[in-house]
């Protein structure tokens, strides 16, 4: 047997019988769970290349599958981070259940869960960006659909990882093939040009971040949470990996403080956008640019701990956009439009979901009592004294979204007279109320949530000294 | 085959019509055709660096993905443009000064090495730096799906032109011919989108 193939049979298989029920949405959602949940399982704890005994038969699961000359490789290196990312599917598809977010999301995010695992199986790595670009099309699909046609987000989006696709896969060739290395500066500051241009379209930073609005604007939000947590996860890992790999690279003082440049413009830009905004949706997206550019600050610290955090707020951010997503989606489902007119007393009509969405906004902001403080804390620690810049950015960002989820809090609360509609069942209080209290869990009591957070993603940073 | 180099210019000469004609016209049936000929002159240009039989299944990738393109446009209502851009001037004049100042450009670009790539002759270079500087002019002039995704399967079939030359593994020409039909089948379901009704989606549990 053999792992690599065992996870694309599964998820093939999984998704063939989702694709049988998909007019059944629990059933649906079920299988998703159970797939998702499975393979994440499979991914973390089966031991690989070693004989094992299962019921008297002795049999030994390959690391190893070789496809057209290329190998996928499931390792140490790179198990904890597909564990995370199937694991992270499971809990998106879980809470999807109770709202009706796009027809797509089941089957096709599984499938681009596989293409991004897929991606960080590959080798030689480099060839990940081709599995990153068919994530792209299955992000596309899931933000654009009948009830959400998110036409111009999903073209952008398409556009964007395209381009990605190109510069990676070019600046891949010039290190592997043409020996790119410090000796060699010219061809080393070409081939780290066309890796920022990737990077910088693969993780949405301005001007590359347009797909993200367009999408807030259009698609159904829990569909574009679920876009962006594995897209963003997947470039992160890919970022990681790339520094992780190149020494010259990593060794490049420049190359850090560049990144840091770019993550402090990021979180600037996405902190004074998001107060402007009159639709809950944007403001949203430009909280999600500037905890992108935090994530970004976390590596470019380059320290081994910043990379953890860097990992950490990838982990939280899964909680934090969940919980958001799925009361804005809620919201949604009241035939409340995205504006501030709209929404003024939408906290009376589902009080639970216009929690959920303010809960998610101050999680994403980092604030206090929320699962992205502890993040976001360690890393203000860790990084004002190495640039007191970019520590000064992430307090902006924290008073900047402070702000506007105080602004916000305000448009939900007015207008008192309005009485609550539509039933709230029982499935509905359970996710929307686990999910805050689960936010409000990860953020009072860090010690117990974050550190396990941490563990399970970090097998994917080898860039330990 | 001797010919293929012989007249290794007939293929670079081809794409600079083929990628005007992409940007000027307007009707959507005939940018596909258009695009399909395309392939055959992307195929040349890869034959250049590949054996011409892989050159020729990335010209059947490339028919295919004209093909999912063009079954969804036959399945649609001709005259209704589903989707134009509001904000960016797309007169005729317009693009054809665009693509003036583009195509000079890319003759600018072409006479060096600029990706620095080996065994690529200066034609073939001049080739698909047109075909990318097209493409990309394509993408960023439209929004509609059939000429975005025809700036898009431009702009990525200049690469595999420069790509295949520096990376001619079988799995690689599979994939980048997997991310043309995908391409293709995006830009289809988007366009698809606007014109078919589809079912409610079933609430009962």
């Amino acid at each position: 047997m053999n792992a690599p193939l065992i996870l694309i049979v599964a998820t093939l298989v999984f998704t063939l019988i989702i694709v049988l029920f998909r007019k059944q949405p629990v059933l649906s959602a079920a299988v998703a769970v159970l797939g998702a949940g499975l393979m994440a399982t499979f991914t973390s704890i089966v031991p690989m290349d070693e004989p094992l005994v299962f019921l008297g038969i002795p049999y030994k699961i390959a690391s190893t599958l070789w496809v057209l000359g290329r190998a996928l490789i499931l390792d140490e290196g790179n198990r904890a981070a597909i564990g995370f990312l199937y694991f992270a599917g499971a809990l998106l598809f879980c809470v999807a259940w109770t709202l009706r977010s796009s027809r797509n999301l089941y089957y096709v995010g599984l499938l681009s869960i596989g293409s991004v695992a897929a991606s960080l199986m590959i080798q030689p790595f480099l060839f990940a960006a081709i599995f990153l670009e068919f994530a792209a099309m299955g992000a596309v699909l899931i933000l654009v659909s009948p009830e959400y046609p998110a036409r111009r987000g999903g073209i952008r989006l398409l556009v964007m990882f395209t381009v990605a696709m190109m510069a990676i896969l070019t600046a891949g060739w010039m290190l592997e093939n043409v020996g790119v290395t410090r000796a060699t500066p010219e061809l080393a500051h070409r081939a780290t040009l066309l890796l920022a241009l990737g990077f910088a379209a693969i993780m949405a930073v301005p001007p590359f971040h347009l797909w993200l609005t367009s999408a807030a604007a259009e698609a159904n939000p829990y569909a574009l949470a679920f876009v962006t947590v594995f897209l963003q996860s997947a470039g992160l890992f890919f970022l990681l990996r790339f520094l992780g790999t190149y020494e010259w690279l990593r060794d490049d003082p420049r190359l850090f403080s560049g990144i840091r440049m770019v993550g402090t413009a990021m979180v600037w830009f996405g902190s004074l956008l998001a107060l402007s905004q009159r639709s809950f949706s944007k403001v949203m997206a430009y909280a999600l640019l500037t905890d992108f550019g935090v994530m970004l600050l976390a590596v470019g610290a380059g320290t081994t701990e910043s990379n953890y955090l860097a990992l950490g707020l990838t982990g939280v951010r899964v909680v934090s956009v969940t919980v958001w997503a799925s009361g804005m989606a809620r919201i949604y489902e009241l035939q409340v439009e995205d504006n501030v007119e709209s929404l003024r007393g939408a906290a009376y009509r589902s009080p639970l979901a216009a929690t959920a969405m303010l809960v998610g906004l101050m999680s994403i902001a980092g604030l206090p009592l929320t699962a992205g403080f502890p993040g976001r804390w360690g890393l203000l620690l860790a990084l004002a004294p190495i640039d007191p810049f970019a520590g000064w950015a992430i307090v902006i960002a924290f008073f900047s979204i402070g702000v506007t989820t105080l602004r916000w809090a305000d448009i939900l609360l007015s207008e008192p007279h309005i009485r609550a509609q539509g039933s709230r069942s029982i499935r509905e209080r359970l996710t929307l109320g686990g999910g805050v209290a689960l936010s409000l869990l990860v953020g009072a009591f860090p010690q117990i949530i974050y550190p396990w957070v941490v563990e399970g993603v970090s097998g994917v940073a080898q860039l330990l000294p | 085959m001797s010919w293929i180099t012989e007249f290794e210019i007939v293929p670079s000469l081809g794409v600079a019509v083929t990628g005007g004609l992409l940007i000027l016209l307007n009707n959507r049936r005939l940018i596909l055709g258009t695009l399909a000929f395309q392939y055959l002159f992307v195929a040349w240009l890869t034959g250049l660096a590949l054996p011409l039989q892989v050159a020729a299944a990335k010209m059947v990738a490339g028919f295919m993905a004209c093909s999912i393109l063009a079954v969804t446009l036959a399945n649609i209502e001709p005259a209704r443009d589903a989707f134009q851009s509001r904000t960016i001037p797309t007169g005729r004049l317009f693009r054809l000064a665009a693509f003036m100042l583009v195509f000079i450009s890319s003759l600018g670009l072409g006479r060096s090495n600029w990706l620095s790539l080996p065994n690529l002759s200066s034609v073939a270079l001049y080739g698909l730096t047109m075909l990318m500087a097209f493409g990309l002019l394509q993408i960023g002039l439209h929004e509609e799906p059939v000429r975005v995704g025809a700036g898009l399967l431009t702009l990525v079939s200049g690469f595999e032109v420069a790509y295949s030359g520096i990376e001619p593994s079988f799995a690689v020409i599979a994939m980048l011919s997997a991310v043309h039909m995908g391409i293709a089948f995006i830009m289809s379901y988007i366009l698809n989108l606007g014109f078919m009704k589809y079912p409610p989606e079933e609430v009962s549990e």
